[in-house]
This record gives C-alpha cells, sequence and structure tokens, in this order.
C-alpha cells in the first residue's frame, strides 16, 4: 500500500465528499453484488445446510446430523480395490470417484497445457500479421456448446463412428476398433480437446505482454535461444500459465456431459455419481454431502498447489 | 543468416485441424445421405434440415432457448455496467475481493452450481422449476463474463476524457450518457453478444433447473439417446454452431472496433 | 591482433527493411578506449547502428569486425559486446543481484567468483547494499544503474548504451553523465554511446559520428564538429549556428573565401572545393557575433538588424534580432558582464564578426 493510499483512507473518514463518492460507488455496484450474493453465496450455504439433513424414502428430514458425512468416511474392514489402492470404506464408490476424477482431470489439465502452450506461443512471438484473425480462430470453439462439442467426440470415436468407419472403408482394419470409446481415457481425450482453447487465451495474454527486450537483453549477455526461453519466457508466463491449469483443473473434476456421453460404465466422473444422487436417487442431501466434500477437496489442493510454487513470491515480483 | 525450419507453423496448422476436426465432421455428416454417422458418406441431402421445421417440440425448445438467452444477455449486462463502473471509476476500498467472489463462477463446477441453485429454488424457496428458474441460473453465470468485458473495456480508454465532460460542466449521469456509453458501446455489444451465446448454448445448469419446459441444449441431449433421430440431431448441432460461430466472430470484430490502446496483451 | 588496431572496424555496412534502406554504406573505425557517440535525430539510423553491432540486427550488406574477428554469422549472445538498453530492460522476475548476475551465468566462473563479480559491480555503480531489491522497487536512476553494472560485469570489448539517460529528468540526466565519462575512464574499455541530444554527445565523447538519414556525415572530436562543421547540416545540428546565404566571389589561396549575399558581403574559412559561383552559406556561431550601435569600418561581415527579444539566462543573455535586408531571424549570445548590451526592444544595430571566426560551408 502506498502512502498515498493510506492518507486517502484517513482522509476518508473525515472527509463527506470521498465518503459520498464511496457511497455512490457502492451503490452502483449493490444491484450486481446483490445478486451475486442471492445467487451464489446463498445457494452454496443452502447446499451445506442440505448436507446436513436426510432423505427417508419421499420425506425429507430436517434434523440436523452428521449422517451423510459419516457415511462417507465409515471404514469398512474388507477394503475395496480399484487400481491396486485399496480403499477401506464402507461406501467406497464416492472416494474412488474423487480419485478418479483428480486422476482423469490432473491427466486432462497436463495435455491440455502441453498442447495449448506451443500454440500460445506461436500466435505471441510467430504471428505478425492478422493476429485478430488466429484469436477469432481459436475462440470460436470455446464458446460454441460443450454439449456439441463432446458429442462430436463421440461421433468420432463411436463404434460405426468416423474412425472406426473410415479406417474400415479404407480397408485398414476390418471389424471396429472397441477400445476407442467409453472408456476414462475417451473422456480424457474429449475434455482436452473441449477445453484446450480455453486455456490458450490466458497463455497467450501473458506471452504477448513480454517486453521483447527482456529477450534481446538476454540474447545480448549471452543466452542461447533455448537458455534464453527457460529463463525468461518460461517464468515470465507462469502466471498466464498457472492461471490457465486452474481455469481448465477445477472445472474438469466436476464435469458430468463428458463421462455420460463417452465415458461408458467405466469413465464415470464423481460428477456423474452428484448428478445420480440428486435426481434418479433422490438423495439431494447425500448429493449436497459429496458436493461440499469435493468442492473442500478442490480447494485444499489448490491452495496446496499455489502455496507450492511460492504464489505470493511470484505476485510480488511480477509487479 | 540460416533459416530455422519453423515447425511452429506445421504444428499450428495441425493444431488448428485437430481443434475443429471432430467439431466439423457434424456439419458433413448431416447433410449426408444417411442415418448414421459413418463413412463412406452416401451423398448430399438437405432433408435433415428441412425436417427439422416439423419437429414442434424442437422449435418449441428453440424458441424457449432464445426467449430465456435473450432475457439473459440483457439483464447480465444491465447489471454488470453500473457494477463494472463501480469497479473502475470509483477507488474502492475492498474492489480486489469484491472482484474476486464476483468471479468466482467461472471456476466453481457447473454441477455443483446447479444442485445449489436446485435446492434452494427448490427445497427451500418451494418454487416450481420453470423457464424463470433457468434464467436466474444463466444470469448467475454470464454475469462475471459480462463483467470483465465491460471492466476491460472501460478500463481501456482515456478517463481524461470524463474528466473533461465534467470539466465542461455536465454531471455524472450526462457525462455518462454522452461520453462513457458511446464510448463502452462496443464493450457493451461484446456483452450482450457474449451472454447470448453463454445462455443459449449452456446445458448443465439448464438441465437441473428446467421444469416441463426443454432449452434447446437440454432438448438435444435427450435426442442423443436415440440412435436414428441421430442426423436429425446432427443438423441441428450443426446449425447452433453455425449461429454460435457467427456470433463470436462478431462480437470479436465489434469488440475491436475503437480498441485504442496498443499494449501487448490487450485482446 | 595489435594493441593499436581499431576495436570496431566496419566496412561498406549497409541496413535494408524491406524496400526501406536505413543505413547506406558505414564505414569508419573505432578506437580502443575512446568514448564513441552516434549522434543524430530520430530515424538518422544510430540505433540501428548499434544493434548491427551487438548483433540482435544482421547488415543486409558490407563487412564488421570487432578485434579483428569478423562478426558475419555471430549471433548476438556470443559476441564480446554488451548493450545497455533505452529502456534498462531490467529483469522484472529477478532481484537486483540475479540481474546483474545474469550474463555471468554464461560465463565459465565460479559461483564464488561470480559473486565477488557482482558486488564490484555493485560498488562501482553505487547501489551498495541494494541487491535483494527487486525490480519494481528502484527508481529510474537506479534502474539505469543496474543495468549498467549487468553489461559491465561479464567485461566486454565493446559497451554499447543506447540512449541510457533520456530517460532521465535533466539534474539525473547530468549527474549520470559525469558519472558515466568517470567510469568509462577509470573501467577503460570502448563506450559506444547512441543519443540525439548533442550537448550530451559534447559533454561526453572523445569522437562523435554524426549521422543523418542512414549516412554519416562527419565524425571529429567534439571541438572539430563544433568549430569546423564540415556541412550546412552538421553546423545546424551541433549548438545553434547563424546562417547567411549567398554566392562565392573570391576563393583566396590561404582558405579564406568571399561571398555574397542579400545580407551583406562574407568572408571566412571554407574546406576546398569551392569555387567561384557556387552557392554558400557564411556561417557563424551566436557567441562569436558583436553588437554595435553604428556600422563597422570593415564592410564585411556586418549585418544590420532590429533587436526583437532578449532573454537572461544567468550565466548569458540571447537576443533575437531580424537582418533588415531579408529579415531573416538572427541569435546573437552575450556574457553576463558586457558593455554593449543593446538598449531595447526595436533598437537598430550592427552586428559584426572577425572572418577567423567564421565559416563558408557549401549551400
Amino acid at each position: 500500500m502506498t502512502t498515498s493510499s493510506a492518507i486517502e483512507r484517513a482522509g476518508a473518514r473525515r472527509d463527506p465528499a470521498i465518503l459520498r463518492k464511496r457511497l455512490a460507488g457502492y451503490g452502483l455496484l449493490s444491484p450486481a453484488l446483490v445478486l451475486m450474493i442471492l445467487m451464489l453465496a446463498l445457494p452454496v450455504l443452502a447446499l451445506v445446510l442440505m448436507s446436513f439433513w436426510t432423505q427417508n424414502g419421499f420425506e425429507l428430514d430436517r434434523s440436523f446430523t452428521l449422517d451423510n458425512y459419516r457415511q462417507l468416511v465409515a471404514t469398512s474392514d474388507e477394503p475395496t480395490y480399484w487400481m491396486g489402492i485399496p480403499f477401506p470404506f464402507a461406501y467406497p464408490v464416492p472416494a474412488i470417484l474423487m480419485l478418479k476424477s483428480l486422476g482423469m482431470s490432473l491427466a486432462a489439465t497436463v495435455a491440455v497445457i502441453a498442447v495449448a502452450y506451443p500454440m500460445a506461443y506461436f500466435m505471441a512471438f510467430r504471428v505478425t500479421h492478422n493476429k485478430a484473425l488466429w484469436i477469432i480462430l481459436i475462440t470460436i470453439p470455446f464458446w460454441t456448446s460443450y454439449l456439441l462439442r463432446v458429442f462430436s467426440w463421440k461421433i468420432v470415436l463411436g463404434f460405426n463412428g468416423a474412425i472406426n468407419s473410415g479406417l474400415k472403408y479404407l480397408g485398414l482394419i476390418d471389424e471396429p476398433l472397441e477400445f476407442l470409446l467409453y472408456n476414462p481415457t475417451a473422456v480424457v481425450i474429449t475434455l482436452s480437446h473441449a477445453w484446450v482453447a480455453f486455456a490458450i487465451l490466458p497463455i497467450y495474454v501473458s506471452l504477448e505482454k513480454i517486453d521483447r527486450t527482456l529477450l534481446e537483453a538476454a540474447s545480448d549477455l549471452g543466452d542461447s535461444r533455448l537458455k534464453r526461453f527457460f529463463r525468461i519466457t518460461l517464468p515470465l508466463s507462469a502466471p498466464g500459465t498457472i492461471a490457465a491449469s486452474l481455469l481448465v483443473f477445477i472445472p474438469t473434476v466436476g464435469d458430468y456431459v463428458t463421462p455420460a456421453l463417452v465415458g461408458g460404465p467405466g469413465g464415470t466422473m464423481i460428477g456423474s455419481l452428484v448428478q445420480d444422487l440428486f435426481l434418479k436417487q433422490n438423495n439431494a442431501p447425500m448429493g449436497a454431502a459429496v458436493s461440499i466434500v469435493m468442492m473442500l477437496i478442490i480447494a485444499f489442493l489448490v491452495g496446496l498447489f499455489l502455496w507450492a510454487i511460492g504464489y505470493r513470491k511470484l505476485r510480488s515480483r511480477r509487479a | 543468416m540460416f533459416r530455422r525450419p519453423d515447425f511452429l507453423w506445421v504444428y499450428a496448422v495441425i493444431f488448428i485441424a485437430f481443434l475443429y476436426g471432430p467439431v466439423l465432421l457434424m456439419p458433413i455428416f448431416s447433410v449426408n445421405d444417411g442415418n448414421f454417422a459413418t463413412f463412406p458418406l452416401k451423398g448430399f441431402t438437405l432433408r435433415h434440415y428441412s425436417s427439422m421445421a416439423a419437429n414442434t417440440s424442437m422449435m418449441l425448445a428453440l424458441q424457449n432457448s432464445l426467449k430465456i438467452a435473450i432475457l439473459v444477455a440483457v439483464l447480465s449486462t444491465t447489471l454488470a455496467i453500473p457494477a463494472a463502473l463501480a469497479i473502475t471509476r470509483f477507488r474502492l476500498p475492498g474492489a480486489g475481493p469484491i472482484v474476486s467472489f464476483m468471479m468466482l463462477p467461472l471456476v466453481i463446477p457447473s454441477i455443483v452450481m446447479g444442485v445449489a441453485l436446485l435446492v434452494i429454488i427448490l427445497k427451500f424457496l418451494g418454487i416450481q422449476l420453470s423457464l424463470w428458474t433457468v434464467a436466474s441460473g444463466h444470469i448467475l453465470i454470464c454475469l462475471p463474463y459480462c463483467m470483465s468485458v465491460l471492466m476491460s473495456r472501460l478500463e481501456g480508454f482515456d478517463p481524461s476524457l470524463e474528466e473533461a465532460s465534467r470539466d465542461l460542466g455536465c454531471n455524472a449521469w450526462q457525462t455518462f450518457v454522452r461520453v462513457t456509453l458511446p464510448l463502452a458501446m462496443p464493450g457493451v455489444i461484446s456483452s450482450l453478444l457474449m451472454g447470448f451465446i453463454i445462455s443459449f448454448d449452456e446445458f448443465v445448469i439448464a438441465f437441473f433447473l428446467t421444469g416441463t419446459e426443454n432449452t434447446l441444449p437440454v432438448y438435444l441431449y435427450s435426442q442423443l439417446r436415440f440412435p436414428n433421430k441421430l442426423p436429425g440431431t446432427l443438423a441441428l448441432g450443426s446449425l447452433i454452431l453455425l449461429v454460435s460461430a457467427v456470433f463470436v466472430v462478431l462480437a470479436e470484430i465489434i469488440r475491436k472496433r475503437g480498441v485504442q490502446s496498443g499494449n501487448p496483451g490487450d485482446l | 591482433m595489435t594493441e593499436t588496431a581499431p576495436i570496431i572496424a566496419m566496412s561498406g555496412l549497409v541496413k535494408r527493411f524491406g524496400t526501406l534502406t536505413v543505413l547506406h554504406g558505414i564505414n569508419f573505425d573505432i578506437e580502443r578506449g575512446e568514448f564513441f557517440s552516434l549522434l543524430g535525430p530520430s530515424g538518422c539510423g544510430k540505433t540501428t547502428l548499434l544493434r548491427i553491432l551487438a548483433g540482435i540486427e544482421q547488415p543486409s550488406e558490407g563487412s564488421l569486425l570487432i578485434d579483428g574477428q569478423s562478426m558475419s554469422g555471430v549471433a548476438a549472445n556470443r559476441r564480446p559486446t554488451n548493450m545497455v538498453f533505452q529502456s534498462y530492460a531490467i529483469f522484472p522476475h529477478l532481484n537486483v543481484e540475479e540481474n546483474i548476475g545474469y550474463g555471468l551465468r554464461n560465463i565459465a566462473i565460479s559461483k564464488s567468483e561470480a559473486a565477488e563479480r557482482v558486488a564490484e559491480a555493485l560498488a562501482l555503480v553505487k547501489l551498495e547494499g541494494l541487491g535483494k531489491r527487486n525490480a519494481h522497487q528502484l527508481s529510474g536512476g537506479q534502474r539505469q544503474r543496474v543495468a549498467l553494472a549487468r553489461a559491465l560485469v561479464c567485461r566486454p570489448k565493446v559497451l554499447l548504451l543506447d540512449e541510457p539517460l533520456s530517460a532521465l529528468d535533466k539534474k539525473l540526466r547530468e549527474e549520470m553523465q559525469l558519472e558515466l565519462r568517470a567510469l568509462q575512464r577509470t573501467v577503460g574499455i570502448t563506450f559506444v554511446f547512441v543519443t540525439h541530444d548533442q550537448e550530451e554527445a559534447l559533454t561526453l565523447s572523445d569522437r562523435i559520428a554524426v549521422m543523418d538519414k542512414g549516412h554519416v556525415l562527419q565524425i571529429d572530436s567534439p571541438r572539430g564538429l563544433y568549430e569546423r562543421p564540415v556541412n550546412r547540416t552538421v553546423a545546424e545540428f551541433i549548438g545553434s549556428m547563424n546562417l547567411f546565404a549567398g554566392q562565392v566571389t573570391r576563393v583566396g589561396a590561404d582558405g579564406v573565401v568571399e561571398i555574397e549575399g542579400p545580407e551583406g558581403r562574407f568572408r571566412g574559412v571554407a574546406r576546398p572545393g569551392l569555387s567561384s559561383g557556387d552557392a554558400a552559406v557564411a556561417a557563424i556561431r551566436p557567441e562569436r557575433i558583436r553588437i554595435m550601435r553604428a556600422a563597422p569600418d570593415a564592410g564585411v561581415n556586418a549585418v544590420s538588424a532590429r533587436l526583437q527579444a532578449s532573454s537572461y539566462l544567468g550565466d548569458r543573455s540571447l537576443h533575437v534580432l531580424q537582418g533588415a535586408a531579408t529579415g531573416q531571424q538572427i541569435t546573437v549570445q552575450s556574457g553576463p558582464a558586457v558593455d554593449d548590451t543593446p538598449a531595447g526592444g526595436g533598437s537598430e544595430l550592427w552586428l559584426g564578426w572577425d572572418a577567423e571566426a567564421g565559416l563558408i560551408l557549401p549551400g
């Protein structure tokens, strides 16, 4: 905080003109803010509250109880195994799906960043004319229906889908390939494709903002092109890249559209469970509990990640 | 001076091909004279498109989506304009956390928001699910986008323009109408278009919050189970794709018109 | 490699950007240990030339030798030069020490020696104790010093400076000019300094190359440029100069040439090459003109003028007058204690000077 804003704060307490201006500012802000509080904070609170209730058949029992959470962490003597990892829970499905979803989202995020970064680099450093054209090209898929983008992969990967029928037509295979669709890999591929455009923009913006004379200075001081990339370009594009990874990872963990369309029984994720609990099983309290736990786990992991990379240090250096 | 073979250009072209590839298959198969999305192509036909018009439930869903999208676009933008003004023009203490709070919907999985809204609307407030509930859910997710578009537009032009207007005798409202709004107009239009598309294409929240009436994406999802309806679904999907693409290009072009800043990184 | 050979030798350097030629055949040498400036208006090509020396740009034609070795095909990172950029280019994600030590990671020295060198450099630019500061916590002057230290710590053979003082305010700039000069003498390496400010060039340099539109007009010591500009462009660019147009009437064997024009007859020193009838200008510096109330006897180098305005600048006064014959503007500078200060605005006065004080230039 600079001294001028400190002075301003002190002055505001006494100066009615500044106070009035602030009030006017808050006034302008309030409709949107109030709406957000109503539509975001309250529903989430309601969800939390709901997670402490129970559903008995058609009746919603509103007495406060921790039963839902207990059910989630209740242990059993016989652990269920998934991928060789023991899950010692009586109701292991949420835990397994949670881990599975985290794994799949992580895989998709890594894939997305690996694929998006070179493209963003290309747009920032190689494109000299018509940058706007490339930006539009990248942006269009991102804004068109998510449902359709996922669905188009179903067409591509399906039993009678584009790849299979195309390969068959070309005489390369006799029988359609079964492994393409309805498994976790298909989900990861589809997620990556659906989210890659989302990741390019933040990375592109942070690459574009790099002062080109910094790169000239690094060369002047003896860095080869490759060394310069690792010492200057990569660190300076880190904030954008990190933002992109979070922007992809967090929403994909809870995705259920993709697993529903291309995951099959093997490719379900935690989002599928939540949807199932709410709608088919009509167990809103349990669904709420699972959602809350999912959000908490995500928040914890993200916090851990940011702390680990010295987020605060990065922010203070970037100025 | 040696020329490095520019592998990045090759990469970029392949990238675009993969990005658009699967999506472009939809229009291709939608004009394919067959009932399945398989190769080889059987010939060109528009019958899948013509049969769409006769499909009343789809037409209804389309109408619903349009109604909701227009409402959401207008309301989100109307709420976002004063909010964006407040953040960019007034130095409010706590602005940082407030903006972060308002951007939260961008990072919360839509399923969580869908169920949270479902819970509060249905179980707490006892309101029936309807198109209105869908619209309210959509406003929630459109608001952050509209706000960031407007904030970046408002920050992008010279503040001394407004100061000059005040100096020449206009009060705050007049300055807003005569200087700020016209200059921010590309951002406003962009915000409206963005809000429209987001709402029009949105599936998850609509899925949880629709009552008896469908939106188009929800209708589409229900059709995906029926393989014989596939070509019709593809036709619908292709049309939606085309309309969205046109909207996005329009939004980008308008947003760019009048962007004065030569700052790198300003999209 | 003899120690007296020039450290930089340029021959036929041409630079084109598309159809635009920015440098037309640059040929000159820079000597070891010189403080050499490239001076000229914006767009004259001086920064492009500097960047060619650094290796950031490649010439379209011509050859460049640094310390006897050809730089053709040699990339910027392998040249024995280091540059101080106009915007300083301080790396924002590194602190002061890391910035200064940046180039040392590319030289094969031990960590302890690198740390020593960094400490030395910090002391040299008077920034001791600021090693751990972050880039954004530095003032403009401090950033400039960090940029300087960062370039010097690599011990280049040539230090290139691209208008490093242009972003500083006047007082700071003058301080830094003196420091730079002292620094160059202490460190002893060749400095190639780009500036558009002729006063700065005159203050700092051993020799200056005056450039315009991609050509080198004159290379000389500050005194040489000021007192013996080779043509009109250089004369007008360095300091201020009064020019009186005319035609050559007589060319003397001793180098004294006489011309006649609307404002009168003028005699001055000229370089060989002028002949009778050529268009020429008489050039005289404002401080070499005397102001008189009556016409001088000589009849040559005497101009009748009317006083327009006078400005008092403390250590000198500047007077603006209008020539009686053509109305052209004439500037005269007089010292603080002078007995022939003119009376007041509108006075009719005579201006005169000695033939040795004036030049005749082609024009």
